[in-house]
């Protein structure tokens, strides 16, 4: 019986996906990890493509997790470190897990993240966009951040918080296009992110931050969610009804109060949606949108763990780095630098 | 001079310094077995041991060869700092790096996103382990 053919409108993006980000190649042992909440569609489209390239198929179908990056079954795990690629259509992400570190760490494998991913972010430009022109981006947002000593991050809804940038091995965040082994990307439906570890007490990250959006609610928060924060940690939260949630893993969590990220999207074409999904991770993705974390930084450049990994959202921020503005007010300014439009213009793109 | 330190330095002899044991992995077994050498060959990266209470040292691997020496270099691709129980437990293939990271027992890493740097000096000296023994035995 044909019931639609709205695979076929996702296979643009579940390409780019697969060939131009995973790099998947013939004869290469792929695995891909499901669960039973996600959209079969996505998964067999996902195959499809890796049988396309020549590649070895192998899929995996467990129960959901209970929560973000619990370990999956030791089946999984075992099987996680004999695959080159590895694909993670599921629920509640299992990225950050010791299963996971150890197959891309001590075995190579290429992992590629897509939680609570849609039909619909498949479908949309960002997941299409052209991976070279987001590297395009990538260095030149590293130019300047990646430079930079210090940072200060403000928004018209509250936000001034400022840091010290370390050193290099705590910025940076993207894979290369093809990836190589060992490496990850989160595809929610868009690729395209840069950020640093503020660094601890020695990062001494201090201010306030005000939040649009809060992982694990939908939808835009009525009343922003703020955190106060004192050499790199969250030392009061403030808010609507979600902020006792926050307040519960500052203090009870043990390192659920370290500041784990700053994170900033560089996808012109991800759309900042936040009705669909607890996650936000395509919104995550727009250029010159901030997300920060709370809790593990271990796979982020950082030295701190924690067993658990909030993002909350800022929509439109202004971030200065030595003086020099990278976002203002949202827009990515380098988006309009020459280099940039130019590999645009190549790959047919505009914004 | 305390005991307990004469003690520690006498434990070192026996055992090696964490230097001698990373030329045994990296120079006689990694870099003294050919089969080795496309993977080896693969990147260029500058690493830079930091073992408590030992002097630092540098291992630089590049086109295909390995180079070691003590000292400290101002910017280095990848580190690693750990006590020197831990890096010979690793060394010697009783602890698997990943895992060692992961709990913390030992630091791992380099640039944010250079997991194929990270990725690829794990299996650098799970690679070195094995040509290692496979001469030994």
């Amino acid at each position: 019986m044909l019931s639609g053919l709205e695979t076929a409108d996702i296979m643009e993006g579940v390409h780019n996906c697969v060939v131009n980000c995973a790099g998947v190649k013939r004869g290469e042992n792929v695995l891909i990890v499901t669960d039973t909440l996600t959209e079969e569609r996505i998964v067999q489209a996902l195959a499809c493509a890796c049988k396309e390239r020549g590649a070895d198929v192998v899929t995996i179908i467990m129960k959901p997790r209970d929560w973000p990056m619990q370990e999956p079954p030791e089946i999984v795990a075992e099987a996680m470190r004999h695959a080159d690629v590895i694909f993670t259509p599921i629920y509640y992400s299992i990225s950050h897990t010791r299963a996971s570190i150890i197959a891309r760490l001590e075995y190579g494998a290429r992992y590629i993240n897509l939680p609570t991913l849609s039909m619909n972010s498949l479908k949309s430009e960002a997941a299409r966009f052209p991976a070279p022109v987001i590297s395009k981006i990538y260095e030149k947002v590293h130019e300047i951040w990646g430079r930079a000593k210090t940072i200060h991050i403000t928004a018209e809804n509250g936000t001034d918080v400022r840091g010290k940038i370390l050193s290099k091995f705590y910025t940076g965040g993207m894979p290369h296009f093809p990836m190589q082994e060992g490496e990850f990307l989160a595809f929610g439906g868009a690729m395209g992110i840069y950020g640093m570890w503020p660094g601890g007490e020695e990062g001494d990250a201090n201010g306030e931050m005000y939040f649009d959006a809060a992982h694990m609610f939908v939808g835009k928060l009525e009343v922003p969610l703020k955190y106060v924060i004192r050499k790199g940690r969250v030392v009061e939260v403030e808010g609507g009804k979600e902020a006792e949630h926050f307040r519960n893993i500052v203090k009870n969590v043990p390192n659920g109060d370290h500041l784990a990220e700053w994170m900033i999207g560089l996808n012109p074409k991800a759309r900042i949606i936040l009705d669909q999904d607890v996650t936000h991770v395509e919104a995550h993705r727009h250029a010159g949108s901030l997300h920060t974390a709370i809790g593990n930084s271990k796979v982020l450049g950082g030295t701190v763990y924690a067993n658990v990994h909030l993002d909350n959202f800022i929509i439109a921020p202004t971030m200065t780095f030595d003086g020099t503005v990278l976002v203002d007010k949202g827009k990515l300014v380098v988006l309009d630098h020459p280099e940039v439009q130019k590999v645009a213009s190549e790959y047919g793109v505009s914004w | 001079m305390d005991g307990k330190q004469v003690n520690k330095m006498a434990d070192q002899r026996q055992a090696g310094t964490s230097y001698q044991l990373a030329q045994e992995i990296f120079v006689q077994g990694l870099a003294g077995d050919p089969a080795n050498r496309e993977f080896m060959g693969r990147h260029n990266r500058t690493i830079q041991f930091e073992i408590e209470g030992e002097p630092p040292f540098i291992v630089e691997v590049r086109d295909g060869r390995v180079a070691m020496r003590e000292g400290v270099l101002a910017d280095p691709d990848l580190g690693v700092k750990a006590n020197p129980d831990v890096f010979r437990q690793v060394f010697r293939g009783l602890m698997s790096p990943g895992e060692a990271w992961m709990d913390d027992k030992w630091w791992v890493g380099g640039a944010f996103s250079d997991y194929v740097g990270t990725s690829w000096m794990m299996r650098l000296i799970k690679a070195g382990i094995r040509s290692r023994m496979q001469q030994i035995w």
